[in-house]
């Protein structure tokens, strides 16, 4: 028998440090001996999903759990085709937007290929390419945002892919309508261009782009979208991604089919074009952006807010030493280490009263140690 | 580390003729130079022929990124163990000749004692692979448009290497330790990581990286900015990408000792202190030189041991960290039943490119004072520049080495916490810091 199984895993594989989730909660809040923990860790949305959602979950029946869901979520697609203007056959969902970024990264790419992104945005398109063996050519932020002129200066006949997170978690900044389609003209056609709007949502500006409308001119358009942030089906794991007819027939090529369980597809086809969820989640999120920038800055701390249900504080110490005392006082946020951050934490915007516990245990923890 | 040949062996003469052979074979299978075959040779000779007849012992070769190392391993069952540290002599009255692992050591360019999971100890004399090789000049700097972060490749780093080598040696420091073939050899080992900085014409025009120094701790090295432009920004990318990367990894911290201070992105850092160079340099005053800190592991409490030879920092860098620990002080009178009855073993590693001594407590003992001067004096009489300290807080016999080496001139740097295992506390005396490459600043 073969002692070192490890021995299978290929070199550029084991060179990879797996991602370590956090632990549950009711572990976190044994470990610290806490009574109550609030997430400020996730982006998740605190008002939970629409009413209609929850009425679908709480309707589905135990005996139908036996069978499987749509495999192609064909209900599903055609309720968001609907509601976006296009045809079904331009929709795919996956188990969360996570599921549709490695669908799209199998079927673009190849060995020796690569994709272009920013270096502080969501880690997984970065994640998926390399332990894909695909390159992640990774440009520095310009003021916080992706900048268009760095990622195509480093584009090439091999990159196939282009990720731009609009708006960018966890920064806030967008490109407006403007700077987007003097990109896909730039790029014109050389490589796909993948508009994550996880957050879009959120977004209440005249100039932010609603890119789905721009797939008729551009066929190598593709926009993410997911059913976990505004719309708080986080726990059920849905997103889709929309884009022209020929190039979703293509994503379908590498999509894992039957990955969208039934409670996520009644429920994200109940919560879809809720706007008086959208618009009650969006007035929590400004009243408490407001809230929580200016208290940030009040206790001295450099602010990084744009779009988005999230901000970013620095901090002049470590941030896991940070989310140590934080957590402890009974507040989980992000350390930002991971996303290229150090000493800066992300912190979820959550209704007035949390984020002023927040402020309290914050000031706190920065008495003691400073 | 490639897997090397293995072989078992018994001490005595009768077995030495095999073990030059083993050696020989395996360092031949290595592509070892004869005269680097010829060290690990007369090492093993001097083990060999030194434990008593008929011990078993395991030999090993392995080639690595840096150097080539024999392993031999035994159980030490029933032997003085007091003779494998480093400094031991043989005893004038009883004429013992003992095992003499200073003469061994003087062999090769590092020798490293360990004790393995199942109690073994295990030898290590290694020799360094040579890159010696001439190093061109990097090409100038030139104005580049835009960068991107990179991680580095066997090929990538030797453009890095070079700017750095030629550093080194301009500051008369260790340009060995920089040499591009040295650094992409351990990236190809996956014993080098961090980041680069890519200008759009191809040209590497900055790098951060780590290189594994202890189990539990990470060398970092820069960031280094090899242009004129921007060179905050670079900096600030390249500590945040190679962070972000060593961040998932199984170790402690990171301690930086040497990068660009112009454009040192201390904000991120937490300061750890150096002593001052000379024998009663440092003693835990807050002197000397700065070197910067990472933490990286997560903490899920223990108890801590600690003397008063070293409590303010201690107590400083446990407050500081928000360690959450059983605070355990030792008294004089505790010191006595932690160190047992017998005499105490120091793992040693020696890097005489280094010219570093990293060291461990084996086995505690009442001769800890006596032990530490006669390394002291053996490092001193090898010209060993750092010498580094690393005591298990966890162990109430490594806290009662505290007051011994503050006595002696070593200081309290770093407090790494355990995540789950026990604390290490990292002490540092510098014999002479003018004259080493380890001590800090440039490449
Ligand atoms: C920008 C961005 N894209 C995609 C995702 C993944 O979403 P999902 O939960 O649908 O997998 C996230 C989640 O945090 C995100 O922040």
């Amino acid at each position: 028998m073969n002692p070192y199984p490890a021995m299978l895993v290929p070199p550029a594989i084991r060179t990879i440090d797996p991602y370590m989730p956090s632990k549950p909660d009711r572990h976190l809040m044994a470990a610290y001996g806490i009574d109550t923990l609030y997430r400020l860790n996730n982006n998740e949305n605190p008002l939970g999903p629409p009413p209609g959602a929850a009425a679908a979950i709480s309707g589905l029946r135990p005996e139908r759990m036996a069978i499987y869901p749509s495999g192609d979520a064909y209900d599903l697609r055609g309720h968001i085709a609907k509601f976006l203007d296009v045809s079904p056959d331009q929709v795919v969902c996956g188990n969360g937007a996570n599921e549709i970024i490695q669908f799209v990264i199998s079927a673009y790419c190849g060995p020796g290929d690569n994709i272009v992104t920013g270096d502080k945005t969501f880690a997984v398109y970065e994640w998926v390419a390399e332990f894909s063996g695909v390159e992640a050519r990774l440009t520095p932020m310009k003021d916080h945002g992706f900048d268009p002129d760095a990622m195509l200066a480093f584009m090439d006949g091999r990159t196939k892919i282009l990720f731009v997170c609009n708006p960018n978690n966890p920064t806030g900044t967008y490109w407006n309508g403007q700077t987007l389609e003097a990109f896909l003209r730039a790029v014109d056609g050389r490589a796909m261009v993948v508009v994550d709007e996880a957050y879009c949502e959120f977004v209440d500006r005249p100039d932010f782009p609603d890119a789905a409308t721009l797939l008729d001119r551009y066929p190598n358009l593709l926009v993410f979208r997911t059913f976990s942030k505004v719309y708080g089906l986080a726990g059920l794991r849905i997103g889709y991604l929309v884009g022209h007819r020929d190039a979703v027939y293509d994503v379908c090529r590498t999509r894992i089919v039957y990955s969208i369980n039934a409670a996520a597809q009644a429920a994200a086809m109940a919560a879809l074009g809720d706007t008086d969820h959208i618009h009650r989640t969006r007035e929590m999120v400004a009243d408490a952006k407001c809230y929580l920038t200016g208290a940030l800055k009040g206790l001295g701390l450099p602010v990084i807010a744009g779009e988005g249900n999230y901000v970013i504080g620095g901090l002049p110490f470590n941030d896991q030493l940070a989310y140590r005392r934080l957590i402890r006082r009974g507040y989980m946020v992000r350390t930002m280490t991971s996303f290229r951050f150090p000493n800066h934490i992300r912190i979820t915007l959550r209704r007035r009263p949390v984020m002023e516990g927040f402020v309290a245990a914050l000031a706190a923890v920065l008495e003691k140690i400073t | 580390m490639t897997l090397g040949s293995m072989c078992q062996l018994k001490a005595g003469l009768e077995d030495l003729p095999r073990a030059m052979a083993f050696v020989e074979t395996a360092g031949r299978h290595h592509a070892m130079a004869v005269d680097a075959v010829r060290k690990l040779q007369l090492a093993a000779e001097e083990v060999i022929t030194a434990l008593d007849p008929g011990t078993d012992l395991e030999f090993a070769v392995a080639a690595g990124a840096d150097r080539t190392r024999l392993t031999i391993t035994c159980h030490g069952r029933g032997m003085d163990l007091a003779a494998f540290n480093l400094a031991w002599r043989p005893d004038p009255e009883t004429m013992d000749t003992g095992l003499g692992l200073a003469l061994a050591s003087r062999y090769v360019d590092a020798f490293a004692l360990e004790a393995d999971a199942g109690g073994r100890l295990v030898l290590q004399f290694g020799v360094d692979t040579p890159y010696d090789g001439s190093v061109t000049p990097p090409p100038p700097a030139a104005p580049w448009r835009f960068y991107r972060l990179i991680r580095p490749t066997p090929q990538t780093i030797m453009a890095a290497g070079k700017h750095l080598y030629h550093r080194a040696l301009a500051a008369k420091g260790n340009p060995r330790a920089m040499h591009p073939d040295r650094l992409a050899a351990l990236t190809a080992g996956d014993a080098l990581f961090g980041t680069l900085a890519e200008a759009d014409d191809g040209r590497i025009v900055g790098c951060c990286f780590c290189i594994p120094r202890d189990r539990r701790l990470l060398d970092g090295f820069g960031p280094f900015v090899f242009t004129e432009q921007e060179r905050r920004r670079m900096a600030r990318d390249l500590a945040c990408h190679t962070l972000e990367r060593v961040a998932r990894k199984p170790y402690s911290g990171v301690l930086t000792t040497r990068y660009d201070g112009d454009c040192f992105p201390a904000e991120f850092f937490i300061p750890a202190r150096r002593p001052t160079a000379g024998p009663t340099g440092g003693g835990g005053a807050a002197t000397g030189t700065t070197v910067w800190h990472f933490p990286l592991a997560d903490d899920a409490g223990g108890p801590l041991h600690y003397h008063v030879a070293a409590e303010p920092f201690i107590r400083e860098a446990a407050t500081l960290q928000d360690l959450p620990r059983q605070m355990i002080r030792l008294s004089d009178a505790d010191l006595a039943a932690v160190t047992g009855d017998g005499a105490s073993v120091f793992s040693t590693a020696l890097d005489r490119g280094e010219r570093a001594a990293m060291l461990h407590l084996l086995m505690p003992g009442t001769d800890l004072a006596a032990n530490a001067d006669a390394h002291l004096a053996f490092f001193a009489q090898e010209e060993i520049a750092l010498c580094r300290f690393f005591l298990d807080l966890g162990r109430p016999g490594d806290a009662a080495l505290i007051p011994v080496l503050v006595e002696r001139g070593f200081a309290p740097c770093l407090l790494l916490p355990g995540g789950g295992r026990g604390d290490l506390l990292v002490l540092e005396r510098l014999s002479d810091a003018s004259a080493c490459g380890v001590a800090q600043g440039g490449a």
